[in-house]
């Protein structure tokens, strides 16, 4: 036990103490809630420009401290900790909660259905999810997973469109099923394997826990356990046969909800997924690959076509963020480094791309008054800047070269090439739907002539407009310099793909 | 001496008299008696196992006796507190029969 | 024949209860109606007898305080033992009572009010003896002085139709609960020739016999500890009792049942499961699963507050006796710190259906509609005491249930089936958590949600309001609405939750050590 505070417990304090101070602070909340965000990004920045690159060891910035012991037959007990740490996949994840926070509090900046509250529960799930992607211990993780279900459930309930409590009730009771799948399965994963504490990175390594893992559970029980927190993150992915809960929920939440959802809480399954579920059940992983490929493909499939018959514009980001998912989900099957790094990259860029096309398809809504593609038409005469970051918006998702996305799922593609050759036709098709309907969706919208537009119609004004030139900048920059960010990845990835084969020299000086 | 088993057996039927009479009986009354009946059962069998203790520990053997006055003391104060009870509840709904005290059920 | 002559020094926190009954009788008898002083007095003296305990417990910054000879912990054989295990409930005991007599000096002054505190410290007296029983007999006979101060509590207005009736029912069933307690008692005393719990940890010649005994000592407590098919009568009381002494029954009396139940189990019928082998656990481990299945099914579709929280509080038991069915100190532990979780949320929560009531609120959970917003610190406080008994992370009923399950993910054999029945259980029971809190905090308002949470015109930059009146302001107003005392005490029991949520450390190291003790060394 030690009194050396880790930045990121610094990072949580923050995050926690000033949504806290958001509840209560009335009128105030949206400068509390901006400072707050503002904090936790410099923070985020701290430790971006303070991260060393090719350490031997994997986690930086560790805090252990004590938190409980469990009593269990005989033996010293299980320890729980207060483990904190990061490394390079988590950081992206760190920095993109942080922007997307911002983000939301700026466009939300007019915010009048009791702002205390929304702020709040922005900041609340800004804080859960900083939590869930630094946690290095498993009950810690866990908490910190149930906690960002919490205030999104009353951002959907109380803050969403007509049908929000039924969108609300269903989003909470789906990813409350799948964490209370996970949760068995984390401790069956603690407990079989003989763990002394509950930490996954930090006191202990992966390597350690894999090769603890490998020795005493039976090869049938990994691939019910990994069966398990398949699913658990699966849901939250989402992956195709439980994405239904997603739909709902977006076209639902408020606008700074859907980017949160879309941006952060998807990227939480695929982080469970890489940081455990596949690292250290080496075993299930293997055996189960082609139902995980199968259903990554019938993700990336089945949110095309359903995206293409979508009408409204919520909906259709919602079904292109499960096809995106779905790219994600191949490249975390395909366990390699390059296709790890290429999944970590792909939730950076799909992070900042649909939380732009989230805020602008409210900004659409809200200045037109609906979201039917069909009823409006012509905008860019009208309202110049909001079509303008339409048409980038769209083209990012699409992957033109020179914005985020491209670099990201030029990787996947190769890694997926690598491994399974011509099976890359499937999702590079895909690929081609989506970028059908993406234009379509902007010849409708932003050219041809004009029609459907109400008088009082008026382009962004400067808050939306900040919000998501913000945005559109990080794309832009990280299309031009993706090493900025993909220079983080590739050395953790290779920890996470292949110490639990024990044959890489990298693994031997983990700690 | 009377054979332990015929005590035995003389309690099992009062206990069973009395699990009867709280599954049959609607007065409040009877159901009072029913009870009563089952703990008189259990003093009796303490009584009897005290007088067939085989213990050669005197205050063993003995302590069944004992348990069985302090029982009896138990059961009195129950029946007063019962009886308390019924009293106000019959000065309200005017019938000691538990059946018409059926207000809650929602 | 030689005489030890006891020592009262190990008895002062039940000493110091008493000295508050004889004062509060002698109150009343001057003709005392006045709440705040009954009310203040009766909390006084359970607060010191709480400290007194936990000076025993050697707690800090009371340790080196304690009133036990030194070695007095698991040694002395005779009616009564001192175990930490049943200092940890003699506490939790007194935390139930505490909570109950100071929230209820909000209630307004009446003829039975005297009447009131003094059946809670009765209660409370006989609560802190069964927790320190070492015979079976004065372990019966502590419960049965709770049970007729209890009984009492229940209709103690003597005019409320509803209380009456509830108390009738609870005597009925808690007057036949302990006669067949009794008679399994005698049963025991027959097998053994003694009822000395420590007695009992050894096989008898008479095995049928003892094996009865304990039959029907277990089902009289299944009666108190509300296990289903025991359960029946729970709801009907809670619903009638007033919201104070539902509080009291569902965080006191039904926990001294449940420790019972444990006592019971470790000091004797372990020797069976060891002799019979999983039979008696597997029966056991399935009451338990149907107790809290039962339990959540039935509490969802629940119209009434009290009744959807009786049933929660029936779930809640299938929990707790997961700690013996598991047969692991951790379980033990585990079915103990869900016991402190459940008697700071259940009994929360009842005080805040009672300060519902005193705000003119109805007794449905629609009459909760809205209440976020307008009396945002209870509400705020309730919301945390069902986040926590859904068992949401950072909250004690988080800490209790995480450790239940983890003991049933960690003991051998078919536990594990148990943790997955808990869990799929503790899913449904977010189902009806989760509506109260959406009533609460998302009325179904009749003017149209805002598109997108904008309006069509914009504002610009700065023209945000804030809400129209002052928070403070809203809180205050509150306070004098709900009474300070019954404020003061749901927010602290919330900030209780959420502290000992954060940090349990203490707390489960406390539990580990008494359980691991308790369980190894018995009596």
């Amino acid at each position: 036990m030690s009194l050396d505070l880790s930045p990121l417990t610094y990072l949580l304090a923050l995050a926690f103490g000033g949504t806290l101070l958001t509840f209560f602070a009335g009128s105030r909340a949206r400068w509390i809630a901006l400072a707050t965000a503002v904090g936790t990004l410099g923070i985020s920045i701290w430790l971006l420009a303070n991260f060393q690159l090719g350490l031997a060891t994997d986690y930086q910035f560790v805090q252990v401290t004590h938190w409980l012991t469990l009593s269990t037959g005989g033996s010293a007990g299980l320890a729980v900790n207060y483990t904190v740490g990061i490394d390079g996949i988590s950081l992206p994840f760190l920095l993109l909660s942080a922007i997307l926070t911002l983000v939301t509090v700026i466009y939300h900046w007019d915010e009048r259905k009791n702002p205390a509250g929304f702020f709040g529960l922005v900041g609340l799930t800004n804080a859960g999810l900083l939590g869930v992607f630094v946690a290095l211990d498993v009950l810690l993780f866990f908490a910190f997973w149930e906690i960002v279900l919490i205030p999104m459930f009353f951002l959907i309930g109380h803050w969403g469109g007509t049908r929000r409590h039924y969108a609300s009730l269903k989003f909470f009771v789906y990813t409350h099923v799948a964490s209370v799948v996970t949760l068995v399965s984390l401790f069956a994963m603690v407990f079989l394997g003989n763990w002394g504490s509950m930490d996954f990175g930090g006191s202990i390594s992966t390597a350690d826990v894999a090769a603890l893992n490998v020795q005493s559970i039976p090869q049938i029980t990994q691939v019910l356990m990994f069966g398990a927190l398949f699913f658990g993150f699966g849901v939250k992915l989402p992956m195709v046969p439980f994405h239904t809960w997603l739909p709902d929920a977006h076209v639902e939440a408020p606008t700074g909800g859907s980017v949160l959802l879309a941006g952060m809480l998807l990227k939480m399954g695929a982080y469970g997924l890489i940081r455990i579920a596949f690292p250290l059940l080496p075993y299930g992983h293997v055996a189960a690959e082609p139902v995980v490929l199968g259903i990554a493909f019938l993700s990336i499939v089945w949110g095309a076509f359903l995206s293409l018959a979508q009408r409204d514009l919520k909906r259709m980001v919602a079904f292109s963020s499960i096809n995106h998912m779905g790219i994600v989900l191949l490249a975390i099957a395909l366990w390699t480094q390059l296709s790890v790094t290429a999944a970590v990259l792909l939730m950076f860029a799909h992070g900042l791309v649909s939380g732009l096309l989230f805020l602008l398809s409210g900004s659409v809504h809200h200045t037109f008054g609906t979201r039917d593609i069909p009823s409006i038409g012509g905008i860019t005469s009208r309202t110049p800047i909001l079509s303008t970051m339409l048409i980038i918006g769209s083209l990012a998702s699409l992957g033109l070269p020179s914005l985020v996305s491209f670099p990201a799922e030029f990787s996947a593609f190769l890694a997926t090439w690598e491994a399974l050759g011509w099976w890359i036709l499937l999702p590079l098709f895909a690929l081609v739907i989506t970028a059908g309907f993406y234009l379509w969706m902007l010849q409708r919208l932003s050219f041809g002539p004009a029609h459907g537009i109400p008088e009082k119609a008026r382009d962004l004004p400067f808050n939306e407009m900040l919000a998501m030139g913000l945005l559109v900048s990080l794309i832009v920059l990280y299309g031009i310099l993706p090493y900025l960010i993909v220079q983080l990845i590739p050395h953790s990835a290779i920890f996470a793909t292949q110490c639990f084969h024990g044959g890489s020299t990298v693994c031997a000086t983990q700690p | 001496m009377i054979p332990l088993d015929e005590l035995l057996v003389f309690s099992g039927l009062l206990f069973s008299i009395g699990i009867f009479g709280v599954l049959t009986r609607r007065n409040f009354i009877m159901l009072l008696i029913s009870v009563e009946i089952i703990m008189n059962s259990a003093i009796l069998n303490f009584v009897t196992f005290s007088a067939y203790s085989p213990s050669s520990s005197v205050a063993q053997a003995v302590s069944g006796q004992g348990i069985a006055v302090v029982l009896i003391g138990l059961a009195a104060t129950e029946v007063a507190l019962g009886l308390a009870i019924v009293l106000a509840l019959n000065r309200i709904i005017g019938s000691v029969d538990v059946a018409k005290a059926m207000e809650l059920r929602l | 024949m030689s005489y030890t002559i006891p020592t009262i020094s190990p008895y002062t926190p039940e000493i110091s209860l008493l000295v508050a009954v004889v004062l509060i009788f002698l109150l009343d008898v001057a003709g005392v109606k006045s709440r705040i002083l009954l009310g203040g007095a009766t909390s006084l003296f359970l607060l010191l007898a709480f400290l007194e305990v936990l000076a025993d417990l050697g707690t800090w910054p009371l340790q080196g305080l304690s009133t036990l000879p030194s070695g007095y912990l698991g040694t002395l054989q005779g009616p009564v033992i001192f175990t930490s295990f049943g200092l940890i409930f003699q506490g939790i005991f007194l935390a139930v009572a505490l909570i109950v007599g100071f929230a209820s000096i909000s209630d307004p002054d009446e003829e039975g009010a005297p009447t009131f505190y003094a059946l809670l410290t009765l209660a409370a007296i006989g609560m802190l003896f069964v927790a320190v029983s070492a015979d079976l007999i004065l372990l019966l006979l502590s419960i049965e002085i709770t049970g007729i101060a209890t009984y009492a509590l229940v209709g103690y207005t003597r005019r409320d139709r509803r209380a009456l009736e509830a108390a009738m029912k609870f005597y009925i069933i808690g007057a036949l609960s302990t006669a067949i307690s009794f008679f399994g008692a005698s049963l025991l005393y027959g097998a053994y020739g003694t009822t000395q719990l420590s007695a009992f940890s050894t096989l008898p010649a008479n095995h049928e016999l003892a094996l009865m005994g304990f039959g029907m000592v277990a089902a009289g407590l299944a009666f108190k500890a509300t296990l289903v098919p025991f359960h029946m009568w729970a709801v009907d009381v809670y619903d009638g009792a007033g919201p104070n002494v539902a509080g009291f029954l569902s965080g006191g009396s039904k926990k001294m049942g449940l420790f019972a139940l444990f006592v019971v189990f470790v000091a004797a019928v372990r020797v069976f499961g060891a002799a019979e082998g999983y039979v008696l656990f597997l029966a056991l481990g399935s009451l338990a699963v149907i107790t809290m299945t039962l339990g959540n099914v039935l509490a969802l579709e629940q119209k009434t507050m009290k009744r959807m929280l009786a049933y929660s509080s029936i779930a809640q038991a299938g929990y707790m006796l997961l700690g013996v069915a598991i047969d692991t100190p951790a379980a033990l532990a585990g079915a103990t710190l869900q016991i402190t979780a459940d008697v700071l949320m259940k009994t929360g929560a009842f005080v805040v259906v009672g300060a519902a009531a005193s705000l003119g609120i109805g007794p449905l959970i629609t009459d909760y509609k809205g209440l976020g917003h307008s009396r945002p610190g209870i509400s705020a406080s309730f919301a945390i005491m069902l986040l926590s008994l859904a068992g949401m992370p950072l909250t004690l009923g988080f800490v209790g249930k995480f450790y239940l399950f983890f003991a049933a993910v960690e003991a051998p054999g078919y536990f594990i089936l148990l943790a997955i029945a808990g869990l799929l259980n503790s899913a449904i029971s977010v189902f009806y958590y989760a509506r109260i809190l959406r009533l609460m905090y998302m009325p179904d308002d009749s003017k149209a949600p805002a598109s997108d949470g904008h309006s069509l015109t914009h504002s610009t930059l700065g023209s945000a309001t804030g809400p129209a009146t002052p928070r403070w302001a809203s809180l205050r107003s509150e306070i004098t609405a709900v009474g300070t005392a019954r404020w003061i005490t749901i927010v602290s029991v919330a900030v209780l939750l959420v502290l000992f949520g954060i940090y349990p450390t203490t707390l489960v190291g406390a539990m580990n050590s008494a359980a691991q003790q308790f369980w190894t060394i018995g009596f």
